[in-house]
Order: C-alpha cells, then sequence, then structure tokens
C-alpha cells in the first residue's frame, strides 16, 4: 500500500521506535507526540503519490490527513476506514494536548493509549513491519 | 449540498448525547466554525466529569464518526477552553 522508496515508512517506524524509548523513559508527552507522528508519517507513506499535498509542500497538511483516509486510499474495508479514523483523530487531539497544553495532565494511561492508536492506525496503513 | 454554521452545530449537538454516558456535557458555539477542504471544524468544550485526557479525546473521535455515518457530515471536534464570559459564570 505504502509507496515504496518514499521514506515515510522508515520514518514512521522510527517514530514509533522513538515513541516506545519515550514510554520507557517515563516521558509521557514525548511518547504521545512520537505516536501521533509515527501514524503521520504512515499516512503520507500511503498517500505520497497519489495526491498534491496543500500549497505543492512535500508533507501533508496535518488538517489534511483525515480526508486522506476517507478518500485516498482505496484498498481500505471501510471498518478498517473507520479505525484508523478514529485512531488519527484522537491522537491528532493527544498531540496537541500533549504539545501545547501544559496544564493537560498526560500520564503513563495516554501514553498507552496513545501506542496502542498508533498500533491500530499503522497496521490499518498496513505497515510492512507492523 | 450548502449548509449552514448553524445547520452543523445543530447535527454535531445531536450527537452529544454519547458523551453523556460518561457523565460529560458538551458545549459548543458558532464562534470557530470553519470550513476546511468539505471539513467542518467545531470548537467544544466540556464540563461536568473530568475524564483522562484520552479517553476525552477517544469520546470525541466517536462522535465525530457517529455525525459521519448518520449525518454525512466530515466534522473535527476541537477542543478548545470555555469562552472567558462562560468560565468567569462556571
Amino acid at each position: 500500500m505504502a509507496v515504496e522508496g518514499s521514506g515515510w515508512e522508515r520514518l514512521a517506524r522510527g517514530c514509533l521506535d522513538a515513541a516506545h524509548a519515550m514510554q520507557a523513559a517515563g516521558h509521557w508527552r514525548a511518547c504521545v507526540n512520537r505516536c501521533y507522528y509515527a501514524a503521520y508519517c504512515a499516512m503520507a507513506a500511503c498517500v505520497a503519490g497519489r495526491v498534491t499535498f496543500r500549497g505543492g509542500k512535500g508533507n501533508p497538511d496535518h488538517g489534511d490527513l483525515l480526508a486522506y483516509v476517507m478518500r485516498n486510499i482505496p484498498d481500505l474495508t471501510l471498518e478498517t476506514r473507520h479505525a484508523v479514523r478514529k485512531a488519527l483523530s484522537a491522537l491528532q487531539k493527544d498531540r496537541v494536548s500533549a504539545d501545547y497544553k501544559p496544564a493537560a495532565r498526560i500520564d503513563s494511561a495516554d501514553a498507552r493509549a496513545a501506542l496502542r492508536d498508533a498500533g491500530i492506525a499503522l497496521k490499518g496503513l498496513r505497515m510492512p513491519w507492523t | 449540498m450548502d449548509i449552514s454554521d448553524e445547520q452543523v452545530l445543530e447535527a454535531v449537538r445531536r450527537h452529544f448525547r454519547l458523551a453523556e454516558s460518561e457523565g460529560l456535557t458538551l458545549h459548543t458555539m458558532q464562534d470557530g466554525v470553519r470550513l476546511d477542504n468539505s471539513w467542518w471544524y467545531v470548537p467544544v468544550w466540556s464540563s461536568g466529569a473530568v475524564l483522562r485526557t484520552h479517553v476525552y479525546h477517544a469520546i470525541l473521535a466517536d462522535i465525530e464518526q457517529e455525525i459521519e455515518e448518520s449525518e454525512g457530515l466530515n466534522v473535527l471536534l476541537i477542543p478548545t477552553e470555555p469562552p472567558v464570559e462562560v468560565a468567569q459564570t462556571a
């Protein structure tokens, strides 16, 4: 599914590895951040070459990811499409809280949930190493 | 189909009951609603129960999904702080 050689798959895997390392180190916010970017990079891997990214940039706009899930990856079942959409949407919100809302409570349970959602997104998008 | 901000808010509010089973009351307002690339961005804030961050966000994602399935609207619920006048009277 992902476009080979785009490099996005490699970035996705690196982000997921980093998320696990951050979890092990107790850096819950950094873990959530890396989980989101693992899913972001996996999405980019799936749509690179199929869509023109907003503004002619080389990477997807964050606001377009859910639209890509719903419209631009034809070989997903409806069930998988909905699961990936939900995981991505929750991860996006988690990431904003983790990065920009210091008063928000982000703890080990949030990090675990983010890892779970990243797993749903990466498996749903059929990253070859999942 | 053309749809107004008010109609989107009405549609969104119809699905807020999903949060009520968690003891959560959701609120939204027209100010801040915007349409971008066929997706409606709708600010929301909550009162009532205080949930874990991820649990709250997962509920919002569930509501987005329900709105898409039953209303045919692509909505992103954006967690935000209540407007100042609401926060001061709460």
